[in-house]
């Protein structure tokens, strides 16, 4: 019943408390400074069959954040901001974006995220109608609940966090 | 979030083309006259895809059914399409039906995905009732909305707000019981005391319970009955009759530091709730939607049956226990379902001393609904048994009984709308 991978509470970051996120942060700056920029995306792309391979073969070579979200998870909504202003601060960390909205709100997920200062963030939406898929290629022990963050470390198992983060704290 | 140009230009180049396959959007407003996009049921024999802007409103393309049989073993459903709620009932357990009629003569949005759809019910004589949210403009507001038919479902009186507080804030989440005599109870989620609170510098946890009832055939609802502070904001309520006639309400809570467990309430009266108690003790501590609302169902001999998902660290999964003092004290849990395939939204349904668990698992390539049974009041179980399957989107399955025979009820893009009658395993 239990899953593989380590479930973490969500505070300071989230994170496995027995690492602090302080001297992780400045150890990536120094690695990451080599390594090529976020990417970024006016718009969201659309997240199918294959796209969270695609997401980690494409980062896998530095640290990376990801955040799946919806516009209608009042928790996501809240830390959108926090978010933003986190990872403003912190590029050395890519932030991959993933709304589980659907196409059919695609608009109404572009508006969010520009209020937020996220626009130009690696932005994704679900975009197959098979939601099970989706989510399993992501995590097969992940059941829905929004936020959902992941957070990669080359060498490192990924880390798995349900819930609200409180990036506030995490900066401290 | 602050990028240099330099960074930026090559992938704004990248965009460009990468845009070229990007999908038209589509905005909320325009969803009112679309179809649907979740169920997307195209059967080989059927030319119109429901995507097509030809598709007439139909039981295959309709969002997240709900299901009911009334006394003479007729099966009613109600579902969403284009801006109404639909109607139509057969009398074969679902291999005819007869056409829809729509509920709501005048379009309007209304919430049908996920933990939300539109609810049916059929009393004693007949009436059939139907609820539903109605989203208001901005996101997270709502009106909970009751329509009645009192002729056999041809036709539907026009739809009532049922919450009397008419803020555009959050009243929804709507759930519906009635009784046999026709008596309409009415729970949701309800964010009004939320937005006094923090209008007042206040903050203040997820959102309240609520709740409401109608006399039999009458179209007004009482004052609205506040039943607790710091519900979760976005899970389905349980609600089921009790042998008094009188509704059971079980939600899912925020207790202390968001530690999101179950509560249930009975009912003394029709305006009179007792005092909640706590059915789960699982302790999942998070600032999250889980999306996951709990299951109820109420046996003749008063028996509480209750299934939910919670994902503590050490408790995990999806979660049975039962009540045989009205709620007031619970079995030991009984933890079901393969977590690792990802076993989801639980449904219950008691007959008698027989017990159906139904549930969702999906193993990589298909999903799976799976039913498990007990045949002494749900102290011992028999081994799960996949009931059906499908490799495309699909609802959460929900089970309804037609006297002591349980169904599946469940929508598949692939397959369509289908009950499944489940097989009672023999008596040993």
């Amino acid at each position: 019943m239990r899953p593989k991978e380590p479930m973490n509470k969500p505070s300071p970051f989230g994170f496995d408390q027995k690492y602090h996120l302080s001297v992780f942060s400045i150890l990536l700056l120094m690695v990451s400074s080599l390594l090529p920029s976020n990417s970024l995306a006016a718009n969201s792309r659309d997240f199918v069959q294959g796209s969270y391979a695609h997401i980690i073969e494409t980062h896998k070579n530095h640290s990376f954040f990801v955040s799946l979200w919806s516009i209608d998870c009042p928790p996501c909504r809240e830390e959108l901001p926090e978010m933003e202003a986190y990872f403003s601060r912190h590029q050395e960390i890519s932030l991959i974006l993933i709304s589980t909205d659907g196409k059919d709100l695609a608009a109404e997920v572009e508006q969010v995220l520009q209020r937020n200062g996220l626009a130009d963030a690696e932005s994704w939406i679900f975009a197959e109608d098979f939601v099970e898929r989706l989510r399993y290629e992501v995590d097969s022990t992940w059941h829905g609940e929004l936020p959902r963050s992941y957070f990669y470390s080359p060498g490192q198992p990924r880390q798995k966090i349900s819930g609200r983060i409180n990036f506030k704290q995490g900066d401290d | 979030m602050t990028y240099s140009l330099k960074r930026l230009l090559p992938l704004v180049l990248l965009l460009v083309f990468m845009c070229t396959s990007c999908a038209t959007e589509t905005k909320l407003d325009q969803a009112l006259s679309a179809a649907p996009a979740l169920h997307n049921h195209k059967k080989p024999s059927e030319a119109v895809a429901c995507n097509s802007a030809k598709a007439l409103p139909a039981l295959r393309c309709g969002q997240a059914p709900s299901a009911t049989f009334d006394n003479k073993g007729r099966l009613w459903v109600a579902w969403t399409f284009g801006g109404h709620v639909y109607v139509n009932h057969s009398d074969d357990e679902g291999i005819n039906f007869s056409p829809p009629v729509a509920v709501n003569s005048s379009p309007e949005m209304i919430s049908a995905r996920g933990e939300n759809r539109a609810k049916i019910k059929v009393d004693g004589k007949g009436r059939v009732h139907v609820s539903w949210t109605k989203p208001l403009k901005k996101r997270f507001t709502g009106d909970i909305r009751y329509s009645r038919s009192d002729d056999g479902g041809r036709s539907f009186i026009n739809p009532v707000t049922v919450n009397d507080n008419r803020d555009p804030i959050g009243h929804r989440f709507d759930s519906l019981g009635v009784s046999n005599e026709g008596r309409v109870y009415i729970a949701w989620l309800d964010k009004r005391d939320r937005e006094s609170a923090e209008q007042g510098g206040a903050s203040y946890s997820g959102a309240a319970l609520y709740y409401s009832y109608a006399e039999p055939g009458a179209d007004t609802f009482a004052a609205n009955i506040k039943i607790a502070d710091h519900s979760c904001e976005c899970c389905r309520i349980a609600l089921d009759i009790d042998p008094d006639s009188l509704p059971v309400l079980m939600w899912r809570h925020v207790y202390g530091d968001n530690i999101r467990d179950h509560a249930l309430v009975r009912f003394i009266t029709p305006n009179k709730p007792a005092t909640p108690i706590r059915v789960s003790h699982e302790q999942w501590q998070i600032d999250a939607c889980p999306h996951h609302g709990p299951a109820l169902s109420i046996s003749e001999d008063a028996r509480y049956h209750a299934v939910w998902f919670n994902d503590a660290k050490h408790k995990q999964g999806l979660f049975y226990a039962y009540s045989e003092d009205r709620g007031q004290s619970y079995s030991p849990t009984v933890n079901f379902g393969d977590y690792n395939k990802t076993a989801a939204h639980p449904y219950v349904m008691a007959v008698e001393d027989r017990v159906y668990l139904s549930w969702k698992e999906f193993d990589g390539k298909e999903t799976q609904i799976l039913v498990q049974q007990s045949k002494d009041g749900g102290k011992s179980w028999g081994l799960p048994k996949v009931m059906s399957s499908t490799s495309n989107a699909s609802d959460h399955p929900l089970l309804i009984k037609n006297y002591s025979q349980v169904f599946l009820s469940w929508q598949t893009a692939n397959e369509g709308y289908h009950v499944i009658a489940i097989e009672e395993e023999p008596i040993q």
